[in-house]
C-alpha cells in the first residue's frame, strides 16, 4: 500500500489491488471518516437539551484509579448528593440532572483523551466538576470550545490568572494553601518545620509559598524532602527524618507513600510530630491507609477550603449523600470532606444559574454563576440551598448562594477566595473537627 | 531463571506481584489468619498464575514460533488485562495490614526492625533454595539443560515442557513471595504496586545478567543499595540513579556484570 501526492491531492494506492484487499481500505476509511464525524459533530454541536425535558448531565472529571484516585469518589459522592437535592425539587427546569464519573487515570496525557471522549459520549454534558490537577491547562481549552461551563478543584497556579469564561475554580490555588499551611503553623506553636511531598503531588506549587512565608513569619524550615510516590521504602529519608526533630511536619502525598513514610518514621522515633497538610490529604482513602500503621499517632490537621458550615444546606447535603451509595462505597464518610463539599456546591450554584439564565446552554448560563454567588449584600436574597434559591429566583429575587462549605466568591479570573479552615482529623471516625480559620487578609 | 529457560521476556510480573500481595491481604486480613499463612497463600497464588499464563498464553504463542517482540506485547497485554481485572473486581483503593509497631535491633551501627530482618530472612532462604536447586538437584540439572539447549535436553530424555513449567512455578512462587514481602514492608498498598516495582526489578535483573539467576541476586543488590544510597542526598533522584547505572553497565557490559563477553548462557548457568 502506498500513499502519494496527486493533482486531485493525497491518494491511497494499493499494489495488486484485488476485491479483499480494496473491502479492507474501503472499510478502514469508512471507520476513520466516522470517527472523525464522532470526533467534530459534539465540538460543534452544544448538544443541549432546549425544549424536550430530557435529564442533563454533570460530568464528574477526577482521577478514579493510579495514585490520585482517592479524589475520584469523594467528587462523585458531592455531586451525587447535590444532584439528588436538586432531583427532589423538581430538577433544574424540569431536567433531572445526573453525575457521570470520567476517570483521567492520574496521568495528564490520558486526560486529554478523556476528555474527548467525554465531550463525544455524554448527551446532554451541561457541566464539568473538573478538569482535575495539572491537566487543567491543557484540557480547558478543549471543553471550553464545546461551550460546557468547567468548575475545577485544580490548584495549579497556571490558572491563577485564567481569562476563560467557562472555567471556575472551586478550590484555592496551591501557592495560597501553602501560604495558609505556614501561617496556621506557625501560630499555632511550630517554629521549626520538616516538609515532605511526593513528585506525584503538588510539591512544586505549594512549597515555594509555603516556604516563603514561613521564613517571613521566622520559622526555619529546617528539611525539605522531595521523595519519590510509592517506592517500596523510604528508610534513609526516615533515617533523616527522624534526626531532624522539628515541631511540625507539612505534608502532601499519596496515601500509599504516607503510609510506608511515616511508618517507617515511627519504627525509628516511636512518635510522630503534628502534621499539616491540605484539602487533598482529607479524602477517606487516604487515613484508611494511614491510620492502621500509624494509629494514635498520626496528628493531622488540613487547611481547607470549603469546610462545613452549619445550615440548612449542609443537612441536605448530608441528607442526600446516601443516595450515592450505589456507585461510592460508605458515601457518608464525605460529609465533612472539603473536595466533596466543593463540588456539591459547584452542582447547586451551576442549577442555581441555569434557573436564573432559564437555560441550560452553558454558553447562556455561564454569566449567571456570578450572579447567584459572592458577597451577601442589600437586596440579594441569603439562600443555603436549591429549593430556597429555587424559590426565591421564581419570585423574581436576586439571590446570593451560601452552601455548604459557606460562601464562593470568585474573582475576575474565576479564582474561588475563601477562608481556609484547620480540620483537624478525627482518628477513630474519619471526620473533621474545625479548629478555626486563617485570617482572610493573611492570604493575596 | 524463567526467562533462562522459556526465552519469554515476561514483563507481566508486576500484576502478578499485585495479585499475590491481594492474596496475602485477603488471607491475612479478612480471612484473620496468621501473616505467614498470607505470605505463603502468596507465593501459592503466584505460582498458580504464573503456570497458567505460560500454559494458557505464551507456550500457544511459542509453539506458533512468536517472535522475542511479539511475546513482550502479550506479556504487556496480560499485565493490562490482570491489573484492570483485579481494579474491576476489587475497585481502586488502598489496602494496609495494620502491623504492630516491631521491634527495633542496632546492629553495627544500623537500625534493623524486626520486620525488615524477616524481610532478609526470606530474601536468604529463597536464594539459598534456588541455589541448591539448581547445582545440587536432578531438577535442576534438566532446567540448565534445557536452557542451554532444549532440544538436545528433549533428545537426552528431559521432558523439557515439564521442565519448563516447574521453572514458571518456580518462579511464579518467588514473585508471590515477593508481592506479599513487598506490600508488607509499605505498609499501605494499592493495585499499582507491582507496576512501579517491576522497572526496578528489571534494572535489577538486567545489570546482573538476563537470563542468570545469580545475576538477578547481584543486580538487586546493587540496585537496592544505591537507590538508597541516594536518597540520602536528593530523595527525587533515587531510581533516576538506578537507570543511569543501568545505562553505565550495559555501555560496559552489554550482557549484564555476570554474563561474560562472547560466553553463551549455558556457560554461565552450568558455572
Amino acid at each position: 500500500m502506498r500513499i502519494r501526492p496527486s493533482a486531485k491531492g493525497v491518494t491511497l494506492s494499493v499494489s495488486h489491488p484485488n476485491r479483499k484487499s480494496k473491502a479492507v481500505v474501503g472499510g478502514i476509511l469508512a471507520l476513520s471518516s466516522l470517527t472523525t464525524m464522532a470526533e467534530v459533530i459534539p465540538a460543534s454541536g452544544a448538544q443541549q437539551p432546549h425544549s424536550s425535558k430530557v435529564g442533563i448531565t454533570a460530568a464528574v472529571f477526577s482521577s478514579f484509579t493510579g495514585p490520585n484516585a482517592p479524589f475520584g469518589p469523594g467528587s462523585l459522592a458531592g455531586c451525587i448528593s447535590a444532584a439528588s437535592e436538586i432531583n427532589a425539587s423538581g430538577g433544574v427546569l424540569g431536567h433531572k440532572i445526573t453525575c457521570q464519573p470520567v476517570d483521567d487515570k492520574s496521568d495528564p496525557a490520558d486526560a486529554v483523551t478523556q476528555t474527548t471522549k467525554m465531550l463525544t459520549s455524554i448527551s446532554n454534558l451541561s457541566l464539568v466538576l473538573g478538569p482535575p490537577g495539572n491537566s487543567a491547562p491543557t484540557t480547558s481549552p478543549i471543553i471550553s470550545a464545546s461551550h460546557v461551563p468547567m468548575f475545577s478543584s485544580t490548584g495549579t497556579p497556571l490558572m491563577d490568572t485564567n481569562k476563560d469564561p467557562y472555567f471556575y475554580r472551586i478550590v484555592p490555588s496551591d501557592s495560597v494553601t501553602g501560604i495558609a499551611m505556614a501561617y496556621w503553623a506557625y501560630n499555632h506553636g511550630c517554629k521549626t518545620a520538616a516538609a515532605v511531598f511526593d513528585t506525584n503531588s503538588s510539591a512544586a506549587t505549594v512549597v515555594p509559598a509555603l516556604k516563603t512565608e514561613y521564613l517571613k513569619l521566622g520559622g526555619k524550615l529546617v528539611q525539605n524532602f522531595l521523595v519519590v510516590a510509592d517506592a517500596p521504602s523510604y528508610r534513609s529519608v526516615a533515617a533523616q527524618f527522624a534526626g531532624s526533630h522539628v515541631q511540625c511536619v507539612f505534608t502532601e502525598t499519596d496515601p500509599q507513600t504516607a503510609a510506608t513514610f511515616w511508618s517507617e518514621v515511627l519504627q525509628i522515633n516511636r512518635k510522630l510530630p503534628p502534621i499539616f497538610g491540605d484539602q487533598a490529604d482529607l479524602f477517606g482513602p487516604y487515613y484508611h491507609a494511614v491510620l492502621p500503621v500509624t494509629g494514635n499517632a498520626f496528628h493531622f490537621t488540613a487547611l481547607s477550603q470549603s469546610a462545613p458550615v452549619a445550615s440548612i444546606g449542609l443537612t441536605e447535603y448530608v441528607k442526600y449523600l446516601k443516595s450515592a451509595s450505589s456507585q461510592v462505597s460508605n458515601p457518608e464518610q464525605y460529609s465533612s470532606v472539603s473536595p466533596a463539599i466543593a463540588n456539591a456546591d459547584a452542582v447547586i450554584v451551576a442549577a442555581l444559574a441555569m434557573v436564573d439564565a432559564n437555560s441550560t446552554s452553558g454558553s447562556v448560563y455561564r454569566k449567571d454563576v456570578i450572579a447567584v454567588t459572592g458577597v451577601p449584600g442589600k437586596g440579594r436574597t441569603v439562600v443555603h440551598d436549591f429549593a430556597q434559591g429555587l424559590a426565591a429566583l421564581r419570585a423574581h429575587k436576586k439571590i446570593v448562594y451560601v452552601g455548604i462549605g459557606g460562601e464562593m466568591v470568585f474573582n475576575k479570573y474565576n479564582n474561588s477566595a475563601a477562608v481556609f479552615s484547620a480540620l483537624r482529623l478525627n482518628l477513630k471516625t474519619g471526620s473533621t473537627v474545625n479548629l478555626g480559620s486563617v485570617p482572610i487578609n493573611v492570604l493575596p | 531463571m524463567q526467562y533462562g529457560i522459556s526465552r519469554i521476556f515476561n514483563i507481566s510480573y508486576g500484576a502478578m506481584m499485585t495479585v499475590s500481595a491481594c492474596v496475602c491481604y485477603y488471607v491475612d486480613v479478612d480471612l484473620h489468619t496468621n501473616l505467614w499463612v498470607g505470605i505463603v497463600s502468596a507465593g501459592i497464588a503466584g505460582s498458580v498464575l504464573a503456570v497458567a499464563s505460560e500454559r494458557l498464553l505464551f507456550a500457544p504463542f511459542q509453539r506458533r514460533r512468536a517472535g522475542l517482540f511479539t511475546l513482550v506485547m502479550v506479556a504487556l497485554a496480560l499485565d493490562a488485562f490482570t491489573q484492570n481485572g483485579v481494579i474491576a473486581v476489587a475497585g481502586p483503593g488502598y489496602f494496609s495490614f495494620g502491623l504492630p509497631p516491631q521491634q527495633v535491633y542496632h546492629v553495627l551501627g544500623t537500625v534493623w526492625t524486626s520486620l525488615e530482618l524477616i524481610t532478609v530472612a526470606i530474601a536468604v532462604v529463597a536464594m539459598l533454595f534456588v541455589h541448591i536447586l539448581l547445582t545440587q538437584t536432578k531438577l535442576g540439572k534438566a532446567m540448565r539443560a534445557t536452557a542451554a539447549d532444549p532440544d538436545l535436553a528433549g533428545s537426552t530424555g528431559i521432558n523439557v515442557r515439564r521442565t519448563r513449567t516447574i521453572a514458571w512455578a518456580i518462579s511464579g512462587v518467588l514473585c508471590g513471595l515477593g508481592g506479599a514481602v513487598l506490600t508488607i514492608s509499605t505498609a499501605s498498598f494499592s493495585f499499582f504496586v507491582g507496576d512501579h516495582f517491576v522497572f526496578v526489578l528489571f534494572a535489577a535483573a538486567v545489570v546482573g545478567g538476563i537470563g542468570l539467576p545469580y545475576g538477578a541476586m547481584l543486580g538487586a543488590l546493587i540496585i537496592g543499595l544505591t537507590t538508597e544510597e541516594v536518597s540520602i542526598f536528593i530523595p527525587s533522584l533515587q531510581y533516576v540513579v538506578a537507570f543511569a547505572i543501568l545505562i553505565l553497565v550495559l555501555l560496559i557490559r552489554p550482557s549484564g556484570i555476570l554474563r561474560a563477553g562472547g560466553r553463551q548462557r549455558n556457560d554461565v548457568m552450568a558455572s
